[in-house]
This record gives structure tokens, sequence and C-alpha cells, in this order.
């Protein structure tokens, strides 16, 4: 072979190393021009750092005691790493996988309590399910079932109690466990009565108990960092912030299924009634949340969790004056609560309204917005920055054309809401509002298992909570007062002390 | 099929090692873009292979293998092509990944994105791209310039 040839032969290598060259150039300087003078600006303010803390799941097992198995319950279960082999079976091979990478929590369920007994039995059958087998490995094991939660909270087997019953037995439960100095996470809303917050919190406080309330978007990336963005003061004053419930099904309107076998045999009614003496009504005990001897509506269900997310931002506590208005507008059942409402409360003192604003019979997405004089911030799948054109932080960035007034610039893009796993309409409603799945270092976590993991380390280590005692009192009245002044039709105000 | 003279073989030359560029560094840009997946365009295909591409993603070890696999033989596809070796292999191989392209979106009528560059009827870049390498794997030009040349040496002084 002559020279010629071997030039001709090797024609193709001086093209690899040149495209090496290019790559490599390109690689560079897409790193270099990542980030401009504004982004630069943003980032150094807001510090996002890219590790979490990590739960401690080595110390000895927690013994936890279930009340309540119903959807919130059976979540809480699968979040702690239990259900039954029925439903392992049942997940698609990438929820699976999901629900078997999740971290073991190292605790054990001792207890568990339900009014109905069929799913008395099935929260039994998951908290054995150790292993997260499906029915082919799973090995019975005894859990103890009780039919009254005051077994439960006073049993020496348990340590500490989740409680994910109808709103009006959150109370008395939450308080009987302490007063046992047994560790509690509540579900959202914390009470169904004025009185029963302050007597939440007296219980909680004096018996130094850890208490998480089932706010999860605490844990959700989106809000951590516009929590961040707020403190930093990257928005101005704060004068308005909009918040939004948009769902449009049945599910989503709390129009529940009620099991055909149910009936006075199987429901324990006569515990169910707190209060009242009516007699018995399947329609009450499944869908409670329709009634107000039961539930708190929309105050209690989702406005809470609005609320709380502006509050874990803007730590603006109780609101000095409430207002709701709405109406049954749509679902023109049985139900005794609003399926449209208009909720304002009002912080003169801090300069700013917040507004709530909720319809069951429309799905269309209207994103939160935390508006202030020289920036606002938007909660989508990703988190948006509008800068004002008027404002005076930004005036030399929008000089230099590095950021462009009212367009989006996004500030972190959360995978919650693109999860494919996510089907029903309800479903995407919670995931856009990061109440379901949240990314932490680029992998899709469950926020509830986080937010229990944070109540666990709690217990185990003493380390901060989220939505501890303080932040739940806030979030109880401020429901308290908005079903209030809906039930009431007045302005209900709060002097610092006592609401008026 | 034989070239009958060296001018003719430049311009194939060009053409090969230009479609290899193009399979290299898409291969490349995705290897190195983190948390690629070919899972959203899997997702969002309408075509005839809807049905194939909803299996794949049902199950993580399809995706995965789909994820890599793809990766792999973009770059495997583009290096073969730019040094001149195994081009009819790497031809074939490249016809049949740009087929599945084209399947996945087939410009057959239907309403097209606002955003994309162009607008196809039937016949769309994949196409043209696929009938180039079809091209090249029936003249060879390796045959002249490319390792081939070096490797198997079945053509000298030509």
């Amino acid at each position: 072979m002559n020279r010629r040839d071997l030039l001709k032969g090797l024609a193709g290598l001086p093209i690899l190393g040149t495209y090496a060259y290019f790559f490599s150039r390109k690689v560079i300087n897409e790193k270099r021009t990542e980030l401009n003078n504004f982004q630069k600006f943003i980032s150094s303010k807001i510090n996002i750092s890219g590790t979490t803390d990590k739960a401690i799941f080595t110390d000895k097992k927690l013994r936890v005691g279930v009340v309540g198995y119903g959807i919130r319950g059976k979540y809480l279960m699968k979040s702690m790493g239990f259900m039954t082999p029925e439903e392992v079976d049942q997940l698609s091979d990438k929820a699976r996988k999901v629900f078997l990478e999740q971290p073991d929590l190292n605790v054990e369920i001792t207890g568990v309590c339900d009014l109905y007994q069929p799913r008395l039995e099935e929260a039994a059958r998951a908290a054995a399910n150790i292993e997260r087998k499906g029915i082919s490995g799973f090995s019975e094991r005894p859990v103890k079932m009780y039919r009254h939660y005051r077994d439960l909270v006073t049993s020496p087997d348990v340590d500490a109690v989740v409680i994910a019953t109808s709103d009006h037995w959150h109370a008395p439960i939450t308080i009987e466990a302490a007063n046992a100095g047994k560790h509690v996470y509540c579900e959202k809303a914390l009470t169904h009565s004025l009185e029963d917050v302050y007597k939440v919190r007296d219980a909680v406080k004096t018996n130094r108990v850890v208490f998480q309330l089932g706010h999860q978007n605490r844990q959700a990336e989106n809000n951590v960092i516009a929590a961040k963005v707020i403190q930093a003061g990257l928005l101005g004053n704060i004068n308005l912030v909009e918040t939004t419930t948009n769902r449009n099904s049945p599910n989503g309107a709390w129009v529940y299924h009620i099991p055909e076998e149910a009936g006075p045999h199987n429901v324990d009614w006569k515990n169910f009634l707190r209060d009242t003496n009516i007699p018995f009504n399947k329609e009450h005990f499944f869908r409670w949340r329709l009634f107000w001897d039961y539930g708190t509506g929309l105050n209690g269900d989702l406005m809470t969790h609005e609320f709380d997310s502006i509050n874990q931002m803007l730590r603006m506590g109780i609101p000095e004056i409430v207002t709701t208005t709405g109406g049954i507008y749509h679902w023109k059942d049985k139900r005794e609560v609003p399926d449209v409402q208009q909720t304002v409360m009002e912080y003169p003192s801090r300069h700013f309204s917040l507004i709530y604003s909720a319809s069951l019979a429309s799905s269309i997405f209207r994103p939160k917005k935390v508006m202030g004089n020289e920036a606002a911030l938007e909660f989508g799948s990703t988190l948006n920055l509008f800068v004002e054109p008027s404002s005076k932080i930004y005036k030399d960035y929008i000089k230099n054309k590095d950021v462009i007034p009212n367009q989006p610039v996004v500030i972190t893009n959360d995978y919650q809401a693109q999860i494919d796993a996510i089907s029903s309409a309800t479903e995407k409603y919670f995931a856009s509002r990061g109440l379901l799945y949240t990314s932490h270092d680029g992998k899709i976590v469950d926020t509830t298992h986080l937010h229990i993991a944070e109540w666990l380390n709690g217990i185990r280590r003493g380390t901060p909570v989220s939505c501890g005692i303080d932040e739940a009192f806030e979030e109880g009245i401020t429901a308290m007062m908005a079903t209030i002044a809906y039930r009431e039709g007045r302005v209900v105000r709060w002097d610092g002390k006592k609401v008026i | 099929m034989e070239l009958k003279n060296f001018r003719a073989v430049i311009p194939l030359f060009i053409l090969r090692t230009a479609i290899g560029w193009l399979f290299l560094h898409e291969g490349f840009y995705k290897l190195f873009t983190r948390g690629w997946t070919a899972q959203y365009f899997l997702a969002q295909s309408k075509g005839p292979l809807q049905g194939f591409f909803q299996i794949i993603l049902q199950n993580e070890f399809f995706l995965t293998l789909t994820n890599k696999g793809v990766i792999f033989l973009l770059i495997l596809i583009g290096i073969f092509l730019v040094l001149g070796i195994w081009e009819r292999l790497a031809a074939t191989m490249g016809m049949v990944l740009l087929l599945f392209f084209y399947l996945a979106y087939p410009p057959f009528g239907g309403p097209s994105s606002m955003l994309a560059e162009g607008n196809y009827l039937i016949i769309d870049k994949n196409i043209i791209i696929l009938l180039s390498l079809w091209v090249i794997s029936i003249l060879r030009p390796g045959q002249w310039i490319g390792l081939n040349k070096i490797v198997f040496n079945n053509r000298s002084n030509s």
C-alpha cells in the first residue's frame, strides 16, 4: 500500500478529531454561558444547595399506630412503606419501582384503627406486609386491630400516632394521644371547631410531644425555593397573593364511592358521631366532607394547603380580617358545604391581601401568584419569576438585557407536575400543588414520605419539623375563621389572641 | 455497484461524512445531556408505532434499553460512517433507526406543529437521509476513501 492509499484510508480520522474539538468547545461554552449576571444575582440570593438532610433510620424501630384508613390513611401507610399485597400486585412496573426504592423509615405499624370493618382488616393486612411483597411473597403476621382510637393511643405498644380520620375527630385523638405521651402526625385540617384549636395546641405543648401537621407541600422543592426567593426580598413589597383550587370531577368534589356491603353491621356509626345524634347514614359516613357535622368543606380540605404553602413562604401567620363567600352552585346533591368559594384574608399591618378562590366544577389551571412591586412569582409546573418593568432592584439587569420585564424566568423545573404515573384529574391537581411528588437531586420523591421522615427524625433526634404545632395553630385558626365567615355570613377578625 | 471514476467518489465521501457527523453529534449530545430520555418522544408519538412505544414506556427495563441503545447506535453509526468502515452495516442500521424516527411522527397530512422548522407531507428530512444512506450502502465510497480501504485492502490504486 502506498502513501496515497494510506491517506485515503485514514481520511475520516481528522474529521473525527475536528468533531471532538468542536464538541468539547461547545460543551465548555455552554457551561460558561449558563448563567448571565441576572441569573447569578438570583442564585446567589437563594443559595440553592444540592444536598438535602438525610433522614435517620438507624435508631431503634419506632412503633406507629394508624387511626383512619380511608383515602388519606392508605396514602400515609404507603408513604411509610406499607401496602396490601393485592395493591402491590396492582402497581405498574414504574410505580412498584418507586415504591420499592422508597427508603425504609424503620417503623413498625403496631396498631390500626378504623370504624369500617373491611377497611380495618385491609389496614392490618397492609401493616403486616413488612417486606413490600405481592400476594405470592406475602407472609401473614398479626397486627392489632382497634375498634376505638382511645385503646390505640393509650396502648403501650404504640410510640407515635398517625391520624387520618374525618376532620371532626382530629382534635380529640390528638389531645388524647398527646396526653398519653404519644407523638402525633395529624392530617389537615387541624380541627373542626375553634375551641379545639387552642386545646390541641395546649395538649401538644404541655406534653412536649413532636407534632407534625399533614401539609406535605412544605417538602416540595418549588415551595422551598420560592420561600427563599421571597425571604431574600427579591419580590419587593408583596401586596397581593392569589391562590386557587380548581377541580371538576365527582372524586375531586368529594363524591366518593359508597361500598354496597356497608351497613350498620360493619360501620361503627355510634363512634363516628361526635356531638350529634342522627340515625345511621351511609352517605354521611363515606362522604363526610360534604357535611358540616364532620368536615369543614374547602376550608379544611384544600384552602389549608394553600394557606400553609403561603405561610411557609411569607411566615405571615393568622390574618387580621377574613371574609368568605360562595355557594353550592354546581353539585346539587345533598351537600351542605360550598363548591365555589372565595376567601379573602387581609393583613393590614403587613400591607397585603391573600385571596383564595376555588371551584369544584371547573378544572382550568390557575397558577398561584405572589405579587410584589419589584417582581412576581408564579407557581406552575415550573416556578417563574416576572420582573416589573419599573423595578429598581433589577434596573441594571433590565438595561443590560440580562432579563426582559414581564417575561417568565424559570427558577426551578420541578418534575412534580410532569410525572406520567399520574392519571386522575384530582391527582394532577395535587401534583401541580407539590402535594404528591417533588424532585430531590433530580429524583422523583413522594412529598408525604419526606414529611413523615422529617417527623420521625424529630422524634428520634429532636430535629425541627417544618409544620409543627405553631404553624398548625395558625392554620387551624385561619381555617376556622374562614368557615365561621361563610357559615355566619360575616366579617371575622383576629385580635392577636382570639377570634371576634 | 462499481463507481466509474474517482471524481464521483468525492461527493459521496462528503455526503457519508456529513451524515456520520450528524449521527455522531445526535448521539454525543444525548449522552452529555443530563437526564435525557426518549420517554417524551415515545409518549407523544401518534403514528403506527404508538402501541409498540407504549409497551416500551410501561416497562422500566425496555425504556432503559431504548435510551442506552439509541445513544449507542447513533454514536456507533456516526463513527463508522465518518471513518468509512463497515459502511453497509452502518448505513443499514441508520436506515432502520431513521425509519423508527419517521414512523414515530409520520408527516401523513395531520396538523403539524406550529413550531416545526418546516412543513412536510409524506417526505420529510428523515426520509431524505434514509435514501442517502441507501445510496451509500450500495455505492460504498469507503472502498476508495475510508478505513475500509486499509482494513480490507480490496481496491488499491484505483
